[in-house]
Formats: C-alpha cells, sequence, structure tokens
C-alpha cells in the first residue's frame, strides 16, 4: 500500500470518528434537552403548586380567623397558628422556587410586605375579639381592610402562577427550536458518517484485493523464478525458499527450513560463508558470493549469492544461481586453454596471430605480429617479432601475402596454400584463418617451413615431365613396332611365298631343263623360304604376347593340357604316350596366354622325348612357400643344365635343328607369359634323364593387367 | 564345274599369277576376272567406271579379297559390299597374307564368308585354291541374287 493510500485510510477514519464524535454529540445533547424541559415543567408546576400551597394556607388563616372571631371557638385559634406557620413555610419554600428568575423574585418581594401586613391585621384583630369581644372586632375596620388587602395577594399570586406557566412555555418554544437544529446536524452527521463508512469500506475491499493480487504475484514471482530465491532470519534459518532449492539441491522445502542454512555449506566454506553473513548484518550487500552446498545425494553444488540485508530487520532477501555446471565448463576451458597454451608452444608449425592494417580504400598494407609461438623464429628466422610490422621487418616482402590475409580479415574465408617468401628464402605452406571479431581484423596463421620438400617437389615434377616425355616417346615407339609387325606379317611373306611358288614352277615347268643340282638348289630355296615363313610368325606370336593385355580369369589347367595332351595324340595317333595330368589343376589368368605355355610346354615334352620306346608325360602342381607351382615333366632327352641360362632366350637351342625341329621361340613366348603374369619360370633337368619346367602365375590379380609400355628385357628380337 | 565367274581382287602380279596358277593346277576353269585395287572391284561389282557396259545382275560365283589393297582396301570394299542390297549375299572369301587377330574379326564383323591365310608354301597354297574351289563352286549353293 502507498504511503497517499495509508494517508487516504487515516484520514478517512479519523474523519468518521470525528463524524461519530459529532452525532454521539448531539444524541447526548438531545438527552440532556429531554432533562431540561422534563426540570423546567416539573419546577413550573411546582411552582404553581407552591403558589397554590400559600394561597390554601392564607385561606385556611382567614377562615380561622372569621370562625373565631364570629364564634369565640379557641378551636380556631389553633387551627389559626397552624396556618400562619405553614403559610410562612410555603412563602419561603416558593420564594426559593422563584430565587433564579428576577421578574418572580421582584413579585416576591412585593408581596412579602403586603402578606406580612394582612398577617398582623389578622393577627391584632384575633387579638381585639379576644380582649374585647365579638363587637369590637366586628368593628374593626381592620376587617375590611383585611379583605382588599387579600384580593390583592390572590390576585398578585396567580399573576405569578400564570407568569409561571408563560415562562415555561417560552423555554419550551426555544429548546423546541435548540432541538430541531440539533436533530437536523445530527441527521447529516448520520448520514455523512454511513457515506463515509461505506467509502471506507469500498477502499479497504479494493485495497484487501490489491494486496491479495499482489501477494499472489509475490508468490508467483518467487516460485516461478528459475533463480533460487531466499528469505532468511537474523538466526540463520531460512524462512521461506523458492522450488528450485528443493529441485537444485534434492531436498524438501521442510529439510532445508528446519535446520540453520550454515549446515549445508561446504565445511571449507564455513568461514568464509559466516564472515559474509557478519557483512550483511553490518547492512553491507553480498554480490556474487560463491559457496558449495551439500545436496541430498551427497554431492555438492556451486551456489553464486546475491544477498541483500533489511537493516534493523534481520532478515535476508537473497538469490542464488547453480554455478557447478558452469564452474565445471570454466574449468574445462581453463584446461583447453592450458592445452591450447601447451600445443602452441610445442609445435614445431609456426604459429602467428596478426592484425592486418588497411590503407584508406580497404587495402591490406602491411600487418602487425601481436602473438607467436617459439617455433615461429625457427621458421621465418625472424626474432622478437611480436609489436613489430612486416614491412618494417622485411620491407620487400611480397604484395600477395598481404593481399591474402587482407582477404582472410576483410573475408573471414580461411584459406591454405603455398607460396614463396624470396626476403626470407623460403617457401612456405600456409594455413590462414580469421580469429575474433572482424573489426579486430585479426587473422591466425599456421604455416610450415617447406622449402625443402618444395625443392624435392619440383625435382620431382621436372622428373615426372621427362617420365612422361619418354613415356609418350615410348608409346610411339611401339605403335611403331605394332605397325612393324603387321608390315612383316603381311609384307614380308608376300614375296617368301613368290620365292617358294616360282622355285616350284621352274621345277614343274622347267623340269627337264634343269639337272639334279639345280632342283636341289630350288628345292633348298622353297625349304628356307617356308623356314624363313615360320620364323616370321613365330616372331609375331612373341610380340603379340608382349603387346596383348592380360585378362585374369579362373582357369581350369587340367582340363586345358587334357585339351592340348588330346591334340598331340591326334597329331600322332600310332606313338604310345602315356599323360599323367593332376585333376582340379586350377590357375589364375588370361586363358588364351596360358594355353600358350601349355601348348609349348607340352608340345615340347612330346618332341623332345620322341626318341622313347615309351613317353610319360605329367602336368601337375604343388604348394611351395606360399604359392602354387605347375610343372611339365618328361622322360625325354633332357638336357645339361649348364646352358639352363639361355634356354629361354628367342632363337636360343640347345638341340640341333636336324635332331629336333623348331624355331627356338617357344621357351621365349612362355616365359614372355609367365612374366606378364607375375610368375617365374624354369627348368630342372639332367642330359637323358628327361626334363621338368617349373612355372608360377604370381599373386592372384582380379581384373585385368595392362601391357607394358616397353619392352626391357632381352628377350626380344635377338 | 559349274559356269560362274571369280573375281580376284589381288594387287600383287606374283600372287596373281600364283593364285591363277593354282587354281589351273586344280582344274579350275571358271572365268576369272581380275581387279588390281579395291576400287576396281567395287566398280566391277556395281558395273561403274570401266566396268559400266556390264550387267550388274551377273554377280560373280565367287569373290577372292585381298585386305592390303591401293585406293580403297579389302574391308572397305568388303563392308560397302555387304550393305547393299545387290550384293549383299555374293560369297566373298578374304585370302590374305595377315594372321593379325583385329584383321580377323573386323572380316567376320563386316560378313565375310570366310577368311584364309595365304600359306608361304605354294604346295599348300595350291590345296587351299583347290578347297576353296571345291566348296564354294561346286558344293556350295547360294539364294539367286535379288531382283531376277
Amino acid at each position: 500500500m502507498t504511503l497517499r493510500r495509508t494517508i487516504k485510510v487515516v484520514v478517512g477514519f479519523a474523519l468518521l470518528l470525528a463524524l461519530l464524535g459529532i452525532s454521539a454529540r448531539g444524541r447526548q445533547g438531545r438527552l440532556d434537552f429531554l432533562r431540561e424541559a422534563g426540570a423546567r415543567l416539573a419546577h413550573s408546576y411546582e411552582v404553581r403548586a407552591s403558589v397554590n400551597r400559600l394561597l390554601s394556607s392564607l385561606e385556611v388563616i382567614e377562615a380561622s380567623e372569621y370562625g373565631y372571631v364570629a364564634t369565640g371557638d379557641p378551636g380556631f385559634l389553633k387551627s389559626f397558628d397552624a396556618g400562619r406557620l405553614r403559610a410562612r413555610a410555603d412563602f419561603e419554600a416558593l420564594s426559593t422556587l422563584t430565587r433564579d428568575d428576577a421578574a418572580q423574585r421582584a413579585r416576591m418581594e412585593s408581596l412579602e410586605p403586603l402578606m406580612t401586613a394582612w398577617l398582623e391585621r389578622s393577627q391584632a384583630n384575633v387579638s381585639l375579639r379576644q380582649t374585647d369581644g365579638f363587637e369590637a372586632a366586628q368593628r374593626g375596620a381592620s376587617r375590611t381592610d383585611g379583605r382588599a388587602a387579600m384580593e390583592q395577594i390572590r390576585s398578585d399570586m396567580s399573576e405569578m402562577a400564570s407568569s409561571e406557566q408563560q415562562l415555561l412555555r417560552e423555554r419550551q418554544a426555544v429548546a423546541n427550536d435548540e432541538a430541531t437544529g440539533a436533530r437536523r446536524a445530527f441527521i447529516i452527521a448520520e448520514l455523512a458518517s454511513a457515506f463515509l463508512l461505506i467509502g471506507m469500506f469500498t477502499l479497504v475491499i479494493r485495497e484487501d484485493r490489491k494486496r491479495r493480487r499482489a501477494q499472489l504475484e509475490l508468490d508467483r514471482f518467487f516460485t516461478l523464478s528459475l533463480d533460487m530465491l531466499a528469505i532468511a532470519d537474523a538466526d540463520g534459518y531460512f524462512k521461506r525458499l523458492s522450488p528450485s532449492f528443493t529441485e537444485t539441491l534434492g531436498y524438501t522445502t521442510e529439510e532445508l527450513l528446519a535446520q540453520p542454512f550454515i549446515e549445508f555449506v561446504h565445511p571449507e566454506d564455513r568461514e568464509k560463508t559466516l564472515n559474509e553473513v557478519a557483512r550483511l548484518s553490518q547492512g553491507i550487500a553480498t554480490v556474487s558470493f560463491e559457496n558449495r552446498y551439500r545436496c541430498r545425494d551427497g554431492s555438492w553444488r556451486w551456489l553464486s549469492w546475491n544477498t541483500r540485508p533489511v537493516a534493523g530487520e534481520g532478515i535476508l532477501y537473497a538469490s542464488a544461481r547453480d554455478m557447478t555446471d558452469l564452474r565445471q565448463s570454466e574449468a574445462a576451458r581453463r584446461v583447453s586453454e592450458e592445452r591450447y597454451r601447451q600445443l602452441f608452444s610445442s609445435i614445431d608449425e609456426g604459429f602467428c596471430l596478426i592484425e592486418v592494417l588497411f590503407d584508406d580504400h580497404q587495402k591490406a598494407v602491411d600487418f602487425r605480429f601481436l602473438e607467436t609461438n617459439p617455433a615461429f623464429a625457427k621458421q621465418t628466422g625472424i626474432a622478437d617479432a611480436v609489436g613489430k610490422r612486416m614491412r618494417d621487418i622485411a620491407p620487400a616482402h611480397e604484395e600477395h601475402w598481404f593481399e591474402t590475409f587482407g582477404r582472410i580479415a576483410l573475408t573471414g574465408e580461411a584459406s591454405r596454400f603455398q607460396n614463396r617468401a624470396e626476403q626470407l628464402q623460403r617457401y612456405y605452406d600456409v594455413y590462414a584463418f580469421r580469429i575474433g571479431e572482424p573489426e579486430l581484423r585479426q587473422v591466425a596463421i599456421l604455416f610450415n617451413d617447406i622449402s625443402e620438400r618444395h625443392a624435392h617437389e619440383n625435382h620431382i615434377a621436372q622428373l615426372n615431365a621427362s617420365l612422361q616425355e619418354r613415356s609418350t616417346q615410348l608409346e610411339d615407339m611401339n605403335k611403331e613396332l605394332e605397325s612393324f609387325s603387321y608390315s612383316v606379317s603381311h609384307d614380308l611373306r608376300a614375296p617368301l611365298r613368290s620365292i617358294d611358288g616360282f622355285s616350284q614352277v621352274l621345277l614343274e615347268d622347267c623340269h627337264d631343263q634343269l639337272n639334279e643340282d639345280g632342283r636341289d638348289a630350288l628345292e633348298r630355296v622353297r625349304k628356307a623360304a617356308t623356314s624363313m615363313g615360320e620364323l616370321i610368325d613365330a616372331l609375331l606370336a612373341l610380340s603379340r604376347v608382349t603387346r596383348a593385355e592380360v585378362r585374369t580369369e579362373r582357369v581350369d589347367l587340367s582340363a586345358m593340357a587334357a585339351a592340348v595332351a588330346a591334340e598331340l595324340q591326334q597329331s600322332q595317333e600310332s606313338r604310345p604316350v602315356e599323360f599323367v595330368i593332376d585333376p582340379g589343376v586350377v590357375g589364375w589368368g588370361d586363358t588364351r596366354l596360358l594355353r600358350a605355355v601349355l601348348v609349348n610346354l607340352l608340345g615340347n615334352a612330346w618332341k623332345y622325348s620322341q626318341p622313347r620306346s615309351h613317353t610319360r608325360i605329367e602336368f601337375g602342381h604343388r604348394r611351395q612357400d606360399g604359392e602354387i607351382v605347375y610343372f611339365v615333366r618328361d622322360n625325354g632327352v633332357g638336357f645339361d643344365m649348364a646352358y639352363a641360362g639361355k634356354l629361354f632366350g628367342a632363337f636360343q637351342r640347345l638341340h640341333r635343328k636336324t635332331d629336333f625341329a623348331g624355331t627356338g621361340i617357344g621357351l621365349a613366348t612362355v616365359q614372355r607369359i609367365v612374366m606378364r603374369h607375375g610368375g617365374r619360370v624354369w627348368a630342372e633337368s639332367a642330359v637323358d634323364r628327361g626334363a621338368t619346367f617349373y612355372f608360377t602365375l604370381g599373386k592372384r590379380i582380379e581384373g585385368t593387367m595392362k601391357a607394358p609400355q616397353a619392352d626391357r628385357s632381352p628377350v626380344g628380337v635377338a | 564345274m559349274p559356269h560362274g565367274t571369280i573375281l580376284l581382287v589381288e594387287d600383287n602380279p606374283d600372287d596373281q599369277k600364283l593364285t591363277l596358277r593354282a587354281f589351273k593346277k586344280n582344274n579350275i576353269t571358271n572365268e576369272v576376272v581380275l581387279a588390281e585395287d579395291g576400287q576396281e572391284a567395287l566398280d566391277y561389282l556395281f558395273a561403274a567406271g570401266k566396268f559400266s557396259g556390264r550387267d550388274a545382275r551377273e554377280r560373280p560365283a565367287l569373290v577372292l579379297l585381298d585386305l592390303k589393297l591401293p585406293k580403297v582396301d579389302g574391308l572397305s570394299v568388303l563392308a560397302q559390299v555387304r550393305t547393299d542390297p545387290r550384293t549383299k549375299t555374293v560369297p566373298i572369301v578374304v585370302l590374305t597374307s595377315s594372321d593379325e587377330e583385329q584383321d580377323l574379326v573386323q572380316s567376320y564383323e563386316l560378313g565375310v564368308n570366310s577368311y584364309v591365310r595365304k600359306p608361304v608354301d605354294f604346295g599348300e597354297f595350291v590345296e587351299a585354291a583347290r578347297q576353296l574351289g571345291l566348296y564354294w563352286l561346286l558344293l556350295n549353293r547360294q539364294p539367286e541374287p535379288v531382283g531376277q
């Protein structure tokens, strides 16, 4: 309630009290008036009764006088004397009654001598009767005078009575007027107080409603606040707590109110808490005071208090905030800050924080070092850079550095790049990004001196370029080789065909003109041509193996060997040959090329075991050192291991052509194919003890193996 | 031997002579028309150029086609002949020195009937000529040309 309202209510009550006083007085006045009016009426009657009593006393005296005079009976004397005594008393009483009225008092004063004279005259008359008898008395003038005086007295007395009546009427009228005014005022006061009372009532009702609403708002504010609100008293107890206390600490409100709050404070924080409470009792408010409170589950939570004491009442109003999470994150932040510092100072990469300086046209013209890490000096050769400007350190520092850092400072787009700093004679790998508020124009730079690497990269790039050149040359050469092979296949064979064909024509058409030597010579020409044709074909086959793409797939080598064996047997059905082929031998490679391998190896076995009456040819495989070794074994003539090195060279032959036909290309082709598959080929033999040829196919590789760009092995055309 | 012309497309005079001799040795007496390059072969088949007077409806019984030819090469001749409705069913045998896989594959893709490699040995060549004549001129049946 505001002060003005308080004043209003007080004034209202004062007014009401005044009005009530007025109406009470009015009521009292009315009672007094009635009492007064009664008294006046009674007085008036008493005065008139007193007048009548006095008159009747006087009449008793008069009657007694007359009686005595007439009869002389002493009995009348007795009543005469009693009447005289009573008249005296009555007169005294009447004078007392009318003493406060000036007019009546004046009448009484004029009446007294008259009455005294009348009494003396009647006394004298009685005395005359006693002494002189009836006649004397009857003659006495005094009696006549007595009657006149008596009339006078009567008239005065009745005037007195009527005057009293008149006075009563007047007083009654005045009193009535007064009473009417008083009643009016009284009614007004009553009405006013009634109105005032209604007004006051309304005001109080309204105030009460307001007060209740204010109370409700306060309660809501108290209960809904996210902050913890508390009221504590001078005894160190909480008096009231917002629900957030129970939510934070886990206790019920009753539990928190049951014991002094210091009981909840962490033992280590109690002393400072008590100090703070002492300060509060001196009227000093607490701001952001932190201490730990025990939770119901035994854990501790950091609370930050703002408390204000109310001077003189010993009451503390406090708001608290749970700082536990904040403190934890603060601690985590400190740890990460520490880590950052460690990282910052221990990494070998250079790190610096710069402020980019711009001219009036937003053009970056320089930058100042704000912070550098220990590696900075090592990476740049610049010592004590902090606070210095780059232009002062290296006036010839390239423009692009300023442009780049300026752009990062303006746009906030981080950038990674490599560039040269000529004056520092280094090449850097740089990662730069804007840090902090954009208007600070600060850029953090993480960088590495990669001069050496850069030089190596340059060297490698040069090597790559020359390699690329070589590779292009080789590709060209390979194409040439291909077209050469095509020409060989087509153009070289045509003349051979003519040589052979026309030798034959000669032999047929000019048979008779030729002698034996001539015919023999032509036959040799033909044989040479045929043999050269075979050589050309073999060379082409070898070249094709070199050029062909290797398509890797699963190949059933047992089935393939069996098919080749069947073909060989078919070429010479009568020859007894025993083929022993391991079942289920599988290899990974190019079907066509592997077939060429088996054709050559089995063909050789077939050929070189020709002289045997019983030929045994085996195909099989075995595991050796984690790889599969395939072999073809025969019981033929074998060879001297001393010449094993020459075995796989093109045109290399270990046997005379007259003994065994052949071009000397077969094993070279086998070796080429095996090598293309990533495998090896070798042989074991002894003269007349048969031979075994082994080969592997290397690691299994899915997909295709590209033909090599160039044939650098010495196996090519010899 | 039934009648029917053999078109021999061959630029090498030696091979021309040897081929003719091989025919003769095998008693193949059909008329042999010689085309010395691809263009001449096409002219004959479509009755153009120096063959413009010829009745194009008379198709050769067999075309022996070399691949390596001046002007228009053998594969182009093959392609054109096979895309023309008048000649697309004419039997064509490639007779060449080439043993290249790509030539073989392309020839078949273009619709050749046979692919024979000329052997260096003349005896073998004569034998090849004999078998070709026997098969294509005697055994093999072919549809009547379109438009007749």
